[in-house]
């Protein structure tokens, strides 16, 4: 396992980066990524399951954010709020699909739901 | 030491605490057994992102992220959590398969993956893509209203359009879907 950066390093890189070092917020956002894909793939909970997503969705935002304050380029903010629109829509028809799952089945399990018809 | 500690900024001093709580919100989200708790966790967590958002400069972007994300889109999540009404019943016992167990690993591995990036910072294998990117100063109103809107309107109006489509067959979908009788 690699170390982190030395302190004397972080100076170093201070005298180029003003603030945080890019690279510590694509690893937040590479975390947040991995925590969102952990709840996807280990939980079965339909919910939990879409909010995972949405987290996985955050940590892209992050990285087009990051990206955009290095390049001091307003173009990752704009790709982040089109991001921001698609994951209301998802989670607008994803919750629409889980009420009428819980109607239909009684479940919200995933692993129970295994095909389309009744 | 001490000319470490002086060229520490007040975006370090924030940072690291925020994204820690961050992450900390994140494993609450996928670790609580209730999806209700998961879905107040997902809350904080998009309140401390919010925060390292305007770190980053991105003023307008955080300030959207409260407003959509903690609030519209998580109260839709409460809403439906709420409608859905689980029980200790419904919700199961906490069961580990082989297939979780691998894909738990594989996501850990990707911060493994994530952290020897950062590593290769100090290699003498000469630094990866991104690394020797310096900053670009950030000129007079990065990240405001004024200046997103500007780019979104003018060079982005296509998309922003596309994406109010999606919305509205989003809307559609999301009543036809929920409404019972199809």
């Amino acid at each position: 396992m690699p170390s982190l950066p030395s302190p004397s390093l972080l100076t170093l890189a201070a005298t180029f980066a003003p603030g945080v070092i890019l690279e510590h917020y694509l690893l937040l956002a590479a975390i947040l990524f991995a925590i969102g894909m952990l709840g996807v793939v280990t939980r079965r909970n339909a919910l939990t399951m879409f909010m995972s997503i949405e987290l996985m969705l955050n940590a892209a935002n992050l990285t087009f954010l990051a990206f955009a304050r290095v390049h001091a380029d307003l173009s990752g903010h704009v790709t982040a709020i089109l991001v921001m629109a698609v994951a209301a829509a998802e989670a607008a028809v994803g919750l629409a699909i889980v009420i009428a799952l819980q109607r239909v089945r009684g479940t919200t399990n995933v692993d129970e739901v295994r095909t389309l018809k009744l | 030491m001490s000319s470490f500690l002086a060229s520490l900024t007040l975006e370090h001093w924030l940072f690291y605490p925020l994204a820690l709580l961050t992450i900390a919100g994140a494993l609450g989200v996928v670790l609580a057994r209730n999806p209700l708790y998961g879905a107040l966790s997902l809350i904080s967590t998009f309140f401390f992102l919010a925060a390292i958002f305007i770190l980053a400069g991105a003023h307008f972007v955080g300030i959207l992220q409260i407003i959509v994300y903690a609030g519209a889109i998580m109260v839709l999540f409460l809403m439906a959590i709420m409608l859905l009404a689980l029980d200790a019943k419904a919700l199961g016992r906490r069961r580990v398969t082989l297939f979780k167990l691998v894909g738990g690993l594989f996501s850990v591995g990707l911060v493994g993956l994530a952290l020897s990036f950062l590593g290769l910072r100090q290699g003498a294998r000469g630094p990866i893509m991104w690394i020797r990117i310096p900053y670009q100063k950030l000129p007079e109103g990065f990240g405001s209203v004024a200046a997103v809107g500007d780019l979104l309107f003018r060079e982005h109006l296509l998309q922003l359009e596309a994406v109010s489509l999606l919305l509205l067959v989003a809307i559609v979908g999301a009543v036809a879907v929920a409404k019972g009788k199809i």
